[in-house]
């Protein structure tokens, strides 16, 4: 991790068994750099635990008139992502607000 | 509940919905026009598939899907009961077990079991194309249903309870299966994540609405698809008209209008309580560790129970002697209690073997009826477990040797269909378990034929009937002239009876030739808690388990010339009684010289005399067993607490027995005369 330069790589996986620490991680990102780079290559797994934390992180960096981004989203990220039918361009764009 | 233990629950389910199957498809081969076995049958199926989908067991959810669809066929009567498709089904059950098992421990299937997969779904697939109706008729022959309503576009508004995720179901798995099922031509998220800050990273906020586009979908297929998240949410489908389907798929939230949610509601199972698996209420699953330590609980009670009872007799305290009383019953009421809670029926296992029989019978080309009696009888859960290998060895045994072919059997003039019989009652404290038939019976000359030959009894030895029966669990004791791949290795009955013998049970055979054989099978009720005798032992105490205590003889000066001289075998009533010290045995300081006593144990019909110093009465013991440290020691089979916080060991009688008979010369068989 490096948060110094506003960029945090997630690894394995992004599920319910680490939503919690992710959480906190996120948070702990966005208090520093409300424009961060989230480098998402090496996430092996995500849950839908995992997809709201995203959202809810892209919405909470627009809050602090941030913006977050994702970087390299791995296989995993991919595939979930299109099942959701989520743009993760158009939403560092706008934020998620549904 | 985390991911583990729903794995388990998913395990547990679906072994027991398979053994559900099994019973169902044995049954239906009896009564092929039960369409209730039928449709069990297929809820077993469907619920595996179901609930392996949602966990991404995808091996056992492809394999399953097919075999549900061949189910499916048999439940809309368009195909009919056979033998062949019994065995089919049979052992597409089997596969499926296979296939959940390595799902559960997440490992793939050995290249024979896959192939063997490959095997039976070209099977099935063989039956689903060739079946007398094709599939297309389908929708027309069952119109009135709504089950089979189809639609090329189909929309899902799906709401989740918030725990959805705990439980461990995922949206996300649903829409991976949905998109395997169709195109999903538009997925919305409904519901709003709160601010990061205040989220709960482990609640689902969302719901979806979705539309699924696929030729000719069925309700029925959605509705399965959905199923497990129905328990955890509502689900409402609808199909969606033609014009919706070709509108642009945009941002829009295309979709059904609202009202039609109420409409579809009662049949997209909403109306289910909000609960998660509100099952009957007439029983609830525990894990059985917790039960395993609410025993080891009970058992420390009745430790510390008996410690206070002793400090109370030591006081001689009239009022606490007598509220001591009162809790003893108490504690006594709450062990039986807590033992019964392990108590199982012993059906389950019995019903077990209705399968093998049936496959055994067909492979020997012979004609066996099953019959169980007694299958509400209550044992141990953890003898229940063990005590599965030797039953079927036993029942192989008798279906193998036992029973004569169909032919043989009309020659002696019974009816051609054999029968087996499993029957299990209670007995003063011990389950009884017997395996009968009504084949040949022991050839008792073939018998003493075969031990004179082997050397196990001398030329001019005389035995009795029981003698020579009881000779059949000797090791390397076989009477198959031929062998069979099922048993007759030699490898038999003294397996059997080491296996029972070390659940402190006991095998007996009885027989009639000609007529059959009945192998006895007693058992302890538990192996938690033994009747104990207690003995001193120079300044330490012992525990002999009290079923196997004969006699206890005090040392008279006539005997001791006897235990005193280099013999190591005393004169009991005329009996050859071997013996053996403790004192000795177990390298104790003898406290006192001039008394000692010698308690007669037999097991297995041998006897020995174990040499003590004081009898000091009957104890009922909590057994605890020893760690591995103890494994390789001999003559002991665990440990006991006693009142006084000291530990006392708990004898092994066997083994002591088959000690005594061996350093006093005399062979095993001799000591029974």
């Amino acid at each position: 991790m490096d948060q110094a330069s506003g960029k945090l790589c997630l690894d394995g996986e992004l599920t319910i068994y680490r939503a919690g620490e992710i959480k906190e991680t996120l948070l702990a990102l966005l208090e520093g750099e409300p424009t961060p780079l989230l480098d998402l290559s090496g996430v092996s797994e995500i849950d839908t635990c995992g997809v709201q934390l995203l959202l809810a992180a892209v919405a909470e960096a627009a809050r602090r008139q941030g913006r977050l981004q994702f970087s390299q989203p791995s296989a995993a990220v991919v595939e979930a992502f299109r099942l959701y039918q989520i743009d993760p361009a158009a939403l560092a764009a706008q934020g998620d607000a549904p | 509940m985390n991911m583990d233990d729903a794995v388990r629950t998913f395990a547990a389910e679906s072994r027991e919905l398979l053994e559900e199957m099994e019973a169902a498809l044995l049954t239906l081969e009896q009564s092929p026009e039960d369409s209730d076995l039928i449709n069990a049958i297929f809820r077993a199926a469907h619920t595996i598939k179901g609930s392996s989908g949602v966990f991404g067991f995808e091996a056992v959810e492809a394999f399953t899907h097919v075999a549900e669809n061949l189910l499916d066929r048999l439940r809309a009567g368009r195909l009919g009961v056979s033998a062949e498709l019994i065995a089919l089904l049979l052992a597409c059950r089997d596969h499926i077990a296979l296939l959940v098992e390595a799902a559960v421990v997440d490992e793939p299937l050995d290249g024979a079991g896959q192939a063997h997969g490959e095997t039976l779904l070209t099977q099935l697939r063989g039956l689903l194309d060739g079946g007398s109706a094709p599939t297309s008729a389908a929708p027309a022959a069952a119109a009135s249903e709504t089950a089979s309503e189809t639609a090329d576009s189909w929309s899902l508004k799906m709401n989740f309870q918030p725990e959805l995720l705990q439980h461990g179901f995922d949206p996300l798995s649903l829409l991976r299966y949905l998109s395997g099922m169709g195109e999903l031509v538009s997925v919305q998220r409904t519901g709003v994540l709160p601010p990061l800050a205040e989220l709960d990273p482990e609640l689902c906020y969302w719901g979806i609405d979705l539309t699924l586009a696929a030729e000719g979908l069925t309700r029925q297929a959605l509705e399965s698809a959905v199923e497990f998240f129905q328990e955890g949410g509502e689900i409402a489908i609808q199909p969606q008209p033609r014009a919706v389907e070709l509108a642009p798929v945009a941002s829009e939230p295309a979709v059904a209008p609202v009202a039609t949610r109420a409409e579809a509601a009662p049949e997209g199972g909403s109306q289910r309580p909000p609960g998660w698996r509100t099952s009957g209420g007439k029983s609830i699953r525990v894990d059985a560790q917790k039960l395993d330590q609410l025993i080891n609980l009970v058992g420390e009670l009745v430790i510390s129970g008996a410690t206070t009872n002793l400090q109370a007799q030591r006081l001689g305290d009239e009022r606490l002697l007598e509220s001591m009383s009162g809790m003893s019953r108490l504690v006594e009421e709450i062990r039986d209690s807590a033992l019964r809670l392990r108590m199982v029926q012993i059906g389950e296992t019995f019903n077990r073997f209705q399968r093998v029989v049936r496959d055994t019978a067909a492979e020997l080309g012979k004609a066996i009826t099953l019959s169980v009696t007694g299958a509400e009888t209550e044992l141990d859960k953890t003898v229940v477990e063990k005590i599965g290998d030797p039953l079927m060895h036993l029942v192989r045994n008798a279906m193998d040797h036992g029973i004569e072919s169909p032919e043989e059997r009309v020659a002696a003039g019974k009816p051609s269909h054999a029968r087996l019989g499993l029957n299990a009652y209670h007995d003063s404290g011990s389950i009884v378990i017997e395996v009968s038939d009504d084949g040949y019976g022991l050839d008792h000359r073939r018998i003493l034929a075969k031990a004179r030959e082997r050397g196990l009894v001398g030329p001019n030895q005389q035995l009795s009937h029981a003698e020579i029966e009881r000779l059949i669990f000797e090791p390397g004791f076989s009477t198959a002239s031929q062998v069979t791949n099922l048993s007759g290795r030699g490898v038999g009955m003294d397996v059997v009876k080491r296996n029972i013998e070390a659940l402190r049970g006991t095998v007996e055979v009885d027989t009639t030739p000609g007529r059959g054989t009945v192998f006895t099978i007693r058992l302890p009720l538990t192996l938690a808690i033994i009747d104990g005798f207690l003995v001193g032992v120079g300044h330490s105490s012992y525990v002999i388990p009290l079923d196997m205590v004969q006699e206890c003889i005090e040392v008279t000066e006539e005997v001791r010339g006897e235990t005193m001289s280099d013999a190591r075998y005393i004169n009991l009533r005329g009996e050859v009684l071997p013996f053996l010290r403790l004192n000795e045995l177990f390298d104790e300081q003898r406290r006192d010289l001039t008394r000692e006593n010698i308690v007669v144990v037999q097991y297995a019909g041998a006897k020995a005399g174990l040499v003590v110093e004081e009898l000091l009465g009957e104890f009922q013991t909590v057994i605890k067993p020893l760690g591995p440290i103890f494994a390789q020691l001999r003559g002991v089979s665990g440990a006991t607490i006693l009142g006084t916080g000291e530990v006392a060991v708990i004898l092994d009688v066997p083994q002591l027995v088959q000690a005594a008979a061996g350093q006093a010369g005399v062979s095993h068989n001799a000591t029974v005369h």
